[in-house]
């Protein structure tokens, strides 16, 4: 490769992949913990001692959690290439990228979040049922509330780890900061770029790490 | 009280089995290990391919060959040149065969290293353009989308492919360019950087997608589709690299001599079906 000066590698390399990863992190966290949120909750009030007991429901997405997070992530998004064509017409770019790593990362995410919820004092639930408050305010007034704090450090763990899922997800060209460290920095011997994406890459992380410690210790 | 009790019989029953497990493995280690070492009194060579090439480094005519020669060949799967280059530079393997000659030379430069491939080169990888859609270059619409490998030295061949089919113009001088040396592009082209074992399963997504023709071959594609191949097969040779402080020892010529036999030219016609040539 040739030499590159500076000026190029901010403006065609890191910038654009800078968005790129930016795009793609927003997108998949918000479909991420929407989706990741519904089935912790599901979870959570089918267990044994939960408001609607139902052990087919608990057992079955236990497993479904289990078996997806066993999967290693470059498999999954080989092996799920139809499902990603069917939904969005495609098999590569940032939007197809969307799919696996929201299959990816749901597991993930409902299982940060149920457990959050497992913590929750049952007798504050107890009392809550007493008072003859309705299952819809026992989840989002009792278990979410007191589960608040640790559902925020569960989700920036989460964000973290998608951050790191992205990079893999340049195989199929959703491009990013991790993409293009090991497309232009290591596949291309240019230490210059893969460490300058690297230090970007750091501070992204510690800035996240930062501004989630602060909402945490403004919830708790 | 009854579910400490429980539990500890849980962790108890989990220690036993690991304790179990790590015992069956020591002692299923320790014999074969030692089996191994009696029985081999031949110099062992390590190669190393991509999962790709292991029928062809590990392939039992050229194999047997070296164990006439006095060798064993043991072949270690590996992810890219880069890490086989440090494994034959670190002197844990002793050979690979898998980057072609100017991806080591950019690689020699850039990581100012000196790794050295021998020649006669063992084959020439056919590379080529494949469409769903199209029959001819020409054809080829304006905006038309492109899948190409995003590691260098797989994009590289394509954009030289692209280049020699006169759809665009890269800067001069540029070994191994990347997407970033494009300097014209009257098509208006646009590219999709994707990992180099997925390009073909991007072909019903795209216009067309430039790929070695081992991918074609290997994915059962009819090779209709393709509309062109490149014409620089022999800018390209692969041969075996190895650490060049090794150059004079005896295992070299041995190699070279069990991998360009007239048994190997006709192994590697019947493997790759035509998408690797022999080179020598």
């Amino acid at each position: 490769m040739r030499y590159l000066p500076w000026s190029e590698i901010l403006e065609r390399i890191i910038f654009p992949s800078f968005l790129a990863t930016i795009r793609m992190l927003c997108v998949e966290i918000f479909l991420a913990v929407f989706f990741g949120f519904v089935i912790a909750i599901t979870i959570y009030i089918t267990r044994e001692d939960g408001l609607h007991p139902s052990k087919v429901i608990n057992t079955a997405l236990n497993a479904l959690i289990s078996i997806i997070r066993s999967f290693p992530f470059v498999i999954l998004m080989v092996s799920i290439i139809p499902l990603t064509r069917f939904i969005t017409g495609s098999s590569i770019g940032w939007k197809s990228a969307l799919v696996p790593l929201t299959i990816a990362s749901t597991p993930f995410m409902a299982r940060m979040f149920e457990n959050s919820f497992k913590e929750v004092n049952p007798a504050l639930i107890e009392a809550a049922k007493s008072f003859g408050a309705s299952d819809f305010q026992i989840i989002f007034k009792v278990v979410v509330v007191s589960a608040l704090p640790s559902l925020v450090s569960g989700l920036i763990l989460c964000i973290i780890h998608v951050l790191n899922l992205t990079a893999v997800a340049g195989a199929i060209g959703a491009g990013g900061l991790g993409a293009s460290a090991l497309q232009y920095g290591y596949q291309s011997f240019n230490n210059r770029v893969m460490y300058s994406i690297v230090f970007v890459l750091m501070a992204l992380v510690i800035l996240i790490q930062f501004m989630g410690d602060r909402v945490y210790k403004k919830v708790r | 009280m009854i579910n400490i009790r429980s539990g500890t019989r849980v962790l108890s029953l989990i220690l036993g089995v690991i304790f179990l497990l790590t015992a069956c493995t020591v002692s299923n280690n320790s014999p074969s290990n030692v089996k191994s070492n009696e029985t081999t009194d031949r110099e062992k060579i390590i190669l190393s391919c991509v999962a790709f090439n292991y029928d062809e480094v590990n392939n039992p005519v050229a194999k047997e060959k070296m164990n006439e020669l006095g060798y064993d060949v043991e072949v270690v799967v590996l992810e890219d040149a880069t890490t086989m280059n440090e494994a034959v530079l670190n002197g844990d393997i002793n050979a690979s065969l898998h980057q072609h000659k100017p991806w080591m030379d950019a690689y020699n430069k850039s990581k100012d290293k000196d790794v050295f491939m021998l020649t006669p080169y063992i084959h020439y990888n056919v590379f080529g353009m494949y469409s769903d859609k199209y029959k001819t270059v020409e054809e080829l619409p304006d905006g038309a989308t492109l899948t190409i490998p995003q590691d260098s030295s797989n994009m590289a061949r394509a954009l030289l492919l692209l280049e020699q089919q006169g759809l665009i113009k890269l800067q001069e001088g540029v070994a191994i360019p990347t997407t970033l040396d494009i300097i014209e592009n009257p098509k208006n082209l646009v590219f999709n950087e994707i990992h180099v074992h997925q390009v073909v399963s991007s072909l019903p997504d795209v216009d067309a997608i430039c790929c070695a023709k081992m991918f074609m071959v290997s994915n059962n594609i009819s090779l209709d589709k393709e509309i062109c191949t490149s014409d620089d097969l022999e800018d390209f040779g692969v041969g075996f690299v190895i650490n060049p402080d090794r150059k004079n020892e005896p295992w070299v010529d041995a190699l070279i001599k069990a991998y360009t036999s007239d048994g190997m030219r006709d192994e590697i016609n019947n493997i790759f079906k035509g998408c690797y040539v022999p080179g020598f």
